[in-house]
């Protein structure tokens, strides 16, 4: 008597649990308004760096319309250089900004004057209203294109509900009839036509993924769907089921709810789907995978035919129509395509941070504003670059197994936008974002920090101490013995610290690290901004760290702002729907290095750029931007890396195999053009260097290292802290010379 | 190894020499230095109209080396603001002077044809926070950022804004990094050290 009451007690705890997960999960997944995200607003004034035809291609975005006499907010008209616009109304976060009618005049891709069109009064400034560059479901990490019940065609309904779940509209949530019913249709198929479980089992068991076939998930699942429907309309239940179930796979992403099907594999919106097309996504209902079209196309044919069948059978559609669609072929795309946004790897970012950063109950508010940091122009000019040249080659390079991708990001310095994301070879292909989830090794991009922390010991270390770059061999706490060797395998005996990154020589960098002590370059690595946690194993002086190009981007950001980091950011506001903000992400800094030794590495990575590894960015770029840059190459050639930063812009590149082949790619030969296409392409403003105080220049004799005499012919003149540049003047002499040998030999 | 410590003796020789050197050094420069200050503050005496003689500015700067790294920087903070009553009367004193500062000559470190736009702005920050809206001041001053981001003057304004609003550990930050872009705007320089300090030693009286 008391196990009896004890076990319906138990029975009864256990199906409010139930009830608990099953309405979370449903309510959580109902779709309502999605949030609208929007690009920077693009800020216009006299000396702004912009070309008439950037321009212009903002306004086309912004969908502002090309008519002769401009009238109406959101009209303009072009004559050459000469803008007339009448800007719209939009109400930022921080202030409204009021519809103006104005004259803009551009000349050598800069602003020249604006002026108010009625009364000519010269405008400071004008903000016009941002694009929109997507909608997303915040509090989802999955995208999706959202249907709702009257966007969705009937004949879809009527599929759905005659090919999977007869007596959807009359049973409870579970059917007897439907299992007995789906039993004889499999009977008289000669195989599994139906399946016995209704619309609302097959929700469920989509919301808890998971394969297991067993009696006990069974008896949940029925359970749930009870609940389910006891809580809500058939129809409510069937709109979460048309935007939830699994309808394939593309990459890591899957595929869920027929709106995003839709656009996946035929790339048409949901409602103008002819009717074979319906009956193909209905038929995929069955078995994602085993029915895919793009890779089974009979066994897809032969299943949609089926369905097509069941229509005409039905009623549904008349014989003749059926026979029309049977005859069609499968009409899907070639290749999947995304659709629902141009900048797919951005929006993965504003995604990303979005959940990390705000509480999920504002995420789930309807229709969100989110204010991103995005540069429409910045995105296309970045994405033209990187699709041309990562074409070319790949032309040599690409294979069955795996076409060469790339990956890139685009900084602004001292606010920390990122102002461009490219995921992929493909820019609109919302698949594996690679510029925040390919971890590859880094290569000698590592050098920077190994060389900050030697120099942020000015009394050991200056841009022209000499370090040994001969033959060196590490035994490693393994026991094991480690050489390592230069790209060029040749040995450059004493060289200036500044021209051992600069050439990035591999020996000297070791040799460096060794002495100043892995523990404190892993202090350097976190101060810049790496999160990941970093083995203090020797190798990881050469690279052998595997990082993101975003984490990349982060360390050498910190480099840029000379030792302020900004965590860097994508979003600046978050409104609600009413237009009150939620919160914001102000610009943020925190001083976490001395900004002298990051100016004399920023110096040698200039160096690098101007003479070193970098040089060839000086075949595309002006000569007289002054870049600093460092070039990164991981084992074997597999990964191509470049990093740089020039006026108020940082990139990164990344180049390689997703399966990890080597690419034959140095860090030169490959993401540099990248990244010199792409900054040849986007405006970069040219910034006053702001020297450090304590800070003061110096000739230097490179031969020996110290202060240039009057005789020397390869004198350089080098930063250095107060106090640390060497005072002893070299003769430049013979029997010098003949010395600094002597006293190498002797070592 | 063997190697590694034959340099680093080798190192050591030279700084020992050097240090000698170096020490007769730092005096020359010492008084080249001072030369260059007093200069310098006569030009802010008649820029800024102060009586008063400016006394060399503290060496006041963020304790980098034994700082944490401050996470708070990456979550982004509500906007919720209260308009004061009334405006505080000394805080208005502190505004005008900042106007004056930004105002004065030459406040603009890039490209004059952009002087205008950051006027605007600027006009906006301090009607903002006249009204007591310090987060949409701080927002005109990042639009402003945006078009000249090595304005000094403009960190330090937005540095002033953050500790006005209790946010220490961010002042003393702009304040190091107006002073990293301040060259040699010795009032300036001065100005942001007077925030460190007093972030400093709030730091100290709460330990």
């Amino acid at each position: 008597m008391l196990s009896g009451i004890l076990m319906s007690a138990a029975f009864v705890a256990y199906v409010m649990y139930l009830d608990y997960s099953i309405r979370s999960q449903f309510e959580g997944k109902r779709w309502s308004i999605p949030a609208r995200v929007y690009a920077r607003p693009l800020e216009l004034y006299p000396g702004k760096q912009i070309s008439a035809d950037q321009f212009e291609n903002e306004l086309l975005i912004l969908a502002y319309r090309k008519i002769k006499l401009p009238k109406r907010a959101g009209h303009y008209w072009r004559d050459g250089g000469r803008f007339y616009v009448v800007t719209r109304d939009f109400i930022f976060w921080d202030s409204p900004e009021v519809s103006v009618p104005m004259r803009v005049s551009i000349r050598d891709n800069h602003v020249i004057s604006m002026n108010h069109a009625k009364n000519g009064d010269s405008l400071p400034l004008v903000r016009l209203d941002p694009a929109t560059i997507g909608r997303i479901w915040p509090s989802h990490s999955e995208d999706r294109v959202l249907v709702q019940l009257d966007e969705i065609p009937q004949t879809l309904k009527k599929a759905l509900v005659l090919v999977e779940d007869r007596n959807f509209f009359s049973h409870k949530g579970i059917s007897v009839r439907s299992i007995f019913r789906a039993f004889l249709a499999n009977l008289r198929a000669g195989g599994t036509v139906q399946g016995g479980s209704t619309l609302t089992q097959q929700l469920v068991k989509n919301f808890f993924l998971s394969n297991e076939r067993t009696l006990w998930r069974k008896f949940n699942e029925a359970i749930m769907a009870l609940l389910l429907e006891y809580h809500y309309e058939k129809e409510e239940i069937l709109e979460a089921y048309i935007n939830e179930i699994y309808l394939g796979q593309d990459g890591r992403r899957a595929i869920h709810g027929f709106g995003l099907a839709s656009r996946f594999y035929f790339d048409k919106s949901l409602k103008n789907l002819d009717t074979h097309e319906v009956a193909l996504l209905v038929a995929m209902v069955k078995g994602a995978s085993y029915y895919s079209p793009r890779r089974y196309v009979k066994r897809a044919m032969d299943r949609r035919n089926l369905v097509i069948q069941i229509l005409s059978e039905q009623g549904e559609i008349s014989e003749k129509e059926a026979l029309l669609a049977k005859a069609r072929g499968l009409g899907v795309t070639q290749r999947a395509k995304s659709g629902i946004t141009s900048y797919p790897a951005f929006m993965d970012l504003v995604r990303r941070q979005l959940k990390r950063d705000y509480r999920e109950q504002d995420l789930n508010s309807e229709g969100l504003q989110v204010f991103t940091t995005l540069d429409p122009i910045v995105q296309t000019e970045s994405e033209k670059a990187l699709v041309k040249r990562v074409n070319q080659l790949a032309k040599s390079r690409d294979t069955e197994e795996a076409i060469l991708q790339s990956a890139s990001v685009v900084v602004s310095i001292e606010s920390g936008e990122v102002l461009s994301m490219i995921g992929g070879r493909n820019p609109r292909f919302a698949g594996f974002n690679r510029a925040l989830d390919a971890v590859r090794p880094v290569g000698s991009l590592v050098k920077p920090a190994v060389y900050l922390t030697a120099l942020s010991r000015p009394d050991q270390y200056t841009l022209a101490t000499l370090i040994d770059d001969s033959p060196l061999t590490l035994q490693l706490e393994s026991g094991e013995e480690w050489t390592p060797e230069n790209f060029d395998k040749k040995s450059h005996g004493l060289v200036p610290l500044y021209q051992a990154l600069a050439n990035s020589y591999n020996v000297s960098t070791a040799r460096l690290g060794m002495d100043v002590g892995l523990p404190e370059i892993i202090k350097t690595f976190k101060r810049l901004g790496v999160e990941r946690q970093v083995k203090p194993y020797p190798s990881m002086l050469l690279g052998a760290v595997a990082l993101s190009p975003w984490e990349i981007a982060q360390v050498y950001h910190t480099l840029a702002t000379g030792g302020f980091r900004t965590p860097l950011r994508a979003i600046t506001a978050v409104l609600t729907a009413k237009g009150e903000p939620l919160q914001r992400y102000p610009l943020s800094i925190q001083q976490v290095l001395d900004t002298a030794p990051v100016y004399l590495v920023n110096y040698a990575m200039r160096i690098a750029a101007r003479h070193g590894t970098g040089r060839a960015v000086y075949n595309v770029l002006p000569n007289d931007l002054v870049i600093a840059s460092k070039t990164g190459t991981s084992n074997d050639l597999r990964d191509s890396w470049f990093a740089g930063f020039a006026g108020d812009k940082l990139g990164v590149v990344w180049l390689g195999m997703d399966n990890n082949e080597p690419t034959g790619l140095t860090g030169a030969s490959g993401a540099l053009r990248v990244w010199a296409d792409t900054f040849k392409n986007i405006d970069i403003a040219p910034s006053v260097e702001s020297i450090p105080q304590n800070i003061e220049m110096v000739d230097i004799d490179v031969k020996t290292g110290l202060r240039g005499g009057f005789r020397c012919k390869e004198n350089v003149e080098l930063p250095f802290i107060m106090g640390s540049a060497p005072v002893e003047v070299s003769s430049c002499s013979e029997r010098f010379g003949g010395t600094m040998k002597w006293l190498k030999e002797l070592f | 190894m063997n190697a590694c410590l034959l340099k680093e003796g080798d190192l050591g020789q030279q700084h020992r020499l050097a240090s000698l050197f170096a020490a007769s050094r730092l005096i020359v420069n010492g008084i080249k230095e001072t030369y260059r200050f007093v200069i310098a503050a006569v030009i802010v005496v008649v820029m800024v109209g102060c009586a008063s003689t400016p006394e060399t500015p503290p060496i006041s700067a963020p304790d980098i080396a034994n700082a944490e790294i401050d996470d708070s920087i990456r979550r982004p903070v509500p906007v919720y603001e209260f308009p004061e009553n009334e405006p505080d009367a000394a805080k208005e004193g502190l505004h005008a002077e900042q106007d004056r500062i930004l105002r004065s000559p030459g406040y603009s470190n890039e490209s004059t044809s952009t002087s205008r736009t950051i006027l605007a702005l600027l006009d906006r920050a301090s009607q903002q926070e006249k009204l007591g809206r310090p987060e949409r001041a701080a927002a005109a001053l990042e639009r402003a950022l945006r078009i000249e981001p090595k304005n000094a003057r403009l960190w330090h304004r937005l540095a002033v804004i953050r500790f006005e609003q209790g946010q220490y550990v961010q002042a003393e930050s702009l304040a190091a990094k107006s002073s990293a872009l301040a060259a040699g705007d010795w009032h300036l320089k001065q100005k942001n050290a007077e925030i460190i300090q007093q972030v400093q030693q709030r730091r100290a009286y709460l330990r």
